[in-house]
């Protein structure tokens, strides 16, 4: 509160009442932007501009009546009159950010941080203090604010793992903030060229990179930059190993007169779900491979038993009858009917195979009306969802071909299967553009659909060639070697054809054919 | 080998199987007797019947590891050889720990079966042979008194004449008489060959 009591003395005669006050001193004081105080020896406020009077509540008349201790808390004001009878009987220049934070009492008993400088001035003789009061205050809560701000969104990039990038298109320049730096390997600076982000992307994935760029920065898109790629880090300097981080990008584009500004986004090391993922996938392929070897095992431990008995008794009947015509061989009937029983147990066992083969084909799937191309597209879909995704697709579809009559899951697995391999095959031979292409067409003499499925891997050999519809052949370290044929066996369920190219240099063609509804 | 005494039994569920190997060991001067099934065998009284059987591993109803249990605990003797299509390697470790003799695949050579019934016959006649010894222990130690079997049960342990006084609570005299007629009784010569016939005789834990 005010102390009433720092109002006591004598009034002098007030500097504005002199002419200096009216004429261009008043002008420049009231002028000063900064809070200005002009005190007497005595320390009574005999000037304040306006902004002074604002800044403390007071009207200048109030002012004029003031010590100025009454414009500091009470706690200060006894140090303050030793510092003010001090400083009149040295003064000097203060300049202002020594650091001395002092406090300003506001009418309304507030307080407000203060840094002030002081000079002495000598006004018609006599002595007075001039004060420019600069609040701290305000400048500080920004500056305050902003660290803050700062801070927070550091720990929420560090929390959900994410770099932000700010793409300038015009000039073609990135700003990456430190984390999208840490996460290019710290091997690029603050501001890059696209070409300099470029380099450290993976080679197989700056099509893609470019692509999703050339998108993102279209008008006539909607102007979502989302990719994702890998990037390639030197580990250290001096080993020439190589690490590879997987990243995904999401950014959104600012138009300007419909030209592409600006993209800002966030970046997100994905690398950790992009193992986790592989592992799993591996995982169920695993998990598949050693089903399909029950299933296997199963198939020939019942073939097995039905043709191990006649087996034996026409390797026993054999032997009974070479024994016979090597001992006696003017008897020859036991050796006759020894062959004929042999004869009888050949002739069992196929038809024991037979009846096997009929049980395991009795439950044949039912045929649908199919869209082919819709088959496609799930089957597509699936395969990558397995993993098998690794490829530029081409798709040449025929919105006008008439629907197929056959099982769509089993159809389905036939391309799924002829898909991966394709994928699996390219994959092998470390295609740097893998590409499958699938088309179908209609092949009118014989009223059938065909459906090709072509990749540009290391294709087929002549060897290969020959027996790739054979039961358990297989090409691949890990495979049963069923794929190929169970998918022939399926086509031809359905009533059509499955089918390899001979000539397969430059990547394998298969194709297969189904009836028309 | 005693062909002539001895009889291969097979055990098959296919008709061609069993007539086929009937066939080839009748070729081979065997007498051979063939069942369809564990159960159809396990009907008969298996006491005095002498040989090997032959067994298919994998059969309706009782299978060829069920009969081999079924004949231990009968205390048959028999020595067993399966035949399987596909045994497996547990299946045939199982077997084999149960005491089978072979564990062979189909389809099986006649070589092969004729190692296997050699060594099967072998085994049952080792098997006999030891049965004899045992029987004819035990009917020697049937002469014996009470009194005179718990003397041999400590002598066979290796306790002196003093010592075995002194747990019976007899004299060194009447022991030393206990004793020489135990040897004259079994027939025996020296401590050796007593020893022998009580461990033969699996007796010689009896008295106590």
């Amino acid at each position: 509160m005010i102390q009433k009591s720092a109002n006591s003395g004598s009034i002098i005669e007030p500097p504005w009442e002199t002419p200096l006050n009216r004429g261009s001193f008043g002008d420049l004081f009231e002028a000063v932007i900064e809070a200005m105080l002009l005190v007497d020896a005595s320390g009574k406020i005999v000037m304040a501009n306006s902004t002074a009077q604002d800044l403390c509540g007071y009207t200048l008349s109030e002012l004029n009546k003031l010590e100025v201790e009454a414009l500091i808390p009470q706690r200060f004001r006894e140090h303050h009159r030793q510092y003010r009878k001090h400083y009149l009987a040295h003064p000097r220049k203060r300049p202002m950010g020594n650091n001395r934070s002092l406090v300003l009492l506001h009418r309304d008993g507030h307080e407000i941080s203060v840094d002030i400088s002081l000079n002495s001035v000598i006004i018609q003789e006599h002595a007075y203090v001039l004060l420019a009061l600069h609040v701290v205050d305000r400048c500080s809560q920004i500056e305050y604010e902003l660290h803050e701000n700062q801070e927070r969104l550091w720990l929420i990039k560090q929390m959900v793992n994410v770099g932000i990038f700010d793409i300038d298109c015009v000039n073609r320049r990135i700003y990456c903030d430190e984390r999208l730096r840490e996460l290019c390997g710290n091997s690029i600076d603050e501001v890059i060229t696209l070409n300099d982000l470029t380099a450290v992307v993976h080679a197989d994935d700056r099509a893609s990179c470019q692509a999703a760029y050339d998108k993102a920065v279209n008008p006539r898109m909607d102007g979502e930059f989302r990719v994702q790629f890998r990037i390639v880090q030197s580990s250290n300097q001096q080993s020439d190993q190589q690490q590879e981080r997987w990243l995904t990008i999401f950014g959104e584009t600012q138009f300007e007169m419909g030209k592409a500004k600006r993209i800002v986004g966030i970046v997100r090391d994905i690398t950790q779900r992009k193992q986790r993922e592989k592992m799993l996938q591996q995982h169920r392929n695993e998990t598949e491979a050693l089903f399909k070897q029950q299933v296997a095992m199963l198939t020939a431990s019942a073939i097995a038993h039905e043709l191990n008995s006649p087996l034996t008794a026409i390797s026993a009947y054999s032997e009974v009858a070479l024994h016979t015509l090597e001992e006696m061989p003017s008897n020859c009937s036991p050796a006759q009917d020894a062959m004929k029983s042999c004869f009888e147990q050949a002739q069992l066992a196929g038809h024991k195979l037979y009846e096997l083969l009929n049980f395991l084909q009795n439950n044949t799937a039912e045929s649908e009306i199919l869209d082919l191309n819709q088959v496609i597209e799930d089957a597509l879909l699936l395969a990558r969802g397995d993993g098998y995704g690794e490829f530029s697709l081409l798709l040449n579809l025929e919105s006008t071909l008439p629907a197929v009559s056959a099982n769509q899951f089993q159809i389905q697995r036939v391309l799924v299967n002829l898909i991966r391999n394709a994928a699996e095959a390219m994959r092998g031979a470390q295609m740097p553009t893998p590409e499958i292409r699938i088309s179908v067409a209609t092949l009118a003499l014989e009223n059938m659909a065909m459906v090709s499925i072509i990749d540009n891997g290391p294709g087929v050999d002549q060897d290969t060639l020959e027996r790739i519809f054979k039961p358990f052949f297989t090409t691949k370290s890990t495979g049963l070697g069923v794929g190929l044929s169970i998918s022939r066996a399926l086509i031809e369920a359905n009533g059509g054809r499955l089918w390899v190219d001979p000539d397969c240099k430059h990547g394998a063609r298969f194709h297969f054919t189904l009836p028309f509804a | 080998m005693k062909k002539s005494d001895f009889t291969v039994f097979i055990i098959d569920d296919d008709a061609a199987v069993r007539h086929s190997l009937t066939l080839m060991l009748t070729q081979q001067a065997f007498t051979v007797q063939s069942f369809e099934s564990a159960q159809e065998f396990l009907e008969h009284d298996l006491s005095h019947w002498k040989g090997c059987i032959i067994t298919d591993l994998q059969m309706p109803g009782l299978d060829g590891l069920q009969l081999q249990e079924t004949l231990s605990k009968r205390a048959c003797m028999l020595p067993v050889i399966f035949l399987t299509g596909h045994g497996t390697i547990p299946q045939s470790v199982k077997a084999i720990k149960a005491g089978a003799v072979d564990f062979l695949t189909k389809p099986v050579t006649r070589e092969k079966l004729m190692t296997s019934i050699a060594s099967a016959f072998a085994d049952y006649e080792n098997k006999l042979k030891a049965e004899d010894n045992t029987q004819k222990a035990r009917d020697l130690l049937t002469k014996l008194t009470g009194r005179e079997r718990e003397v041999l049960a400590f002598v066979v342990q290796g306790l002196s004449n003093k010592e075995i006084a002194a747990h019976l609570g007899i004299s060194h005299r009447t022991v030393e008489i206990h004793r020489s007629n135990v040897m004259q009784k079994t027939g025996a010569v020296h401590l050796l060959e007593l020893k022998q016939i009580a461990l033969e005789s699996n007796q010689h834990k009896l008295p106590h």
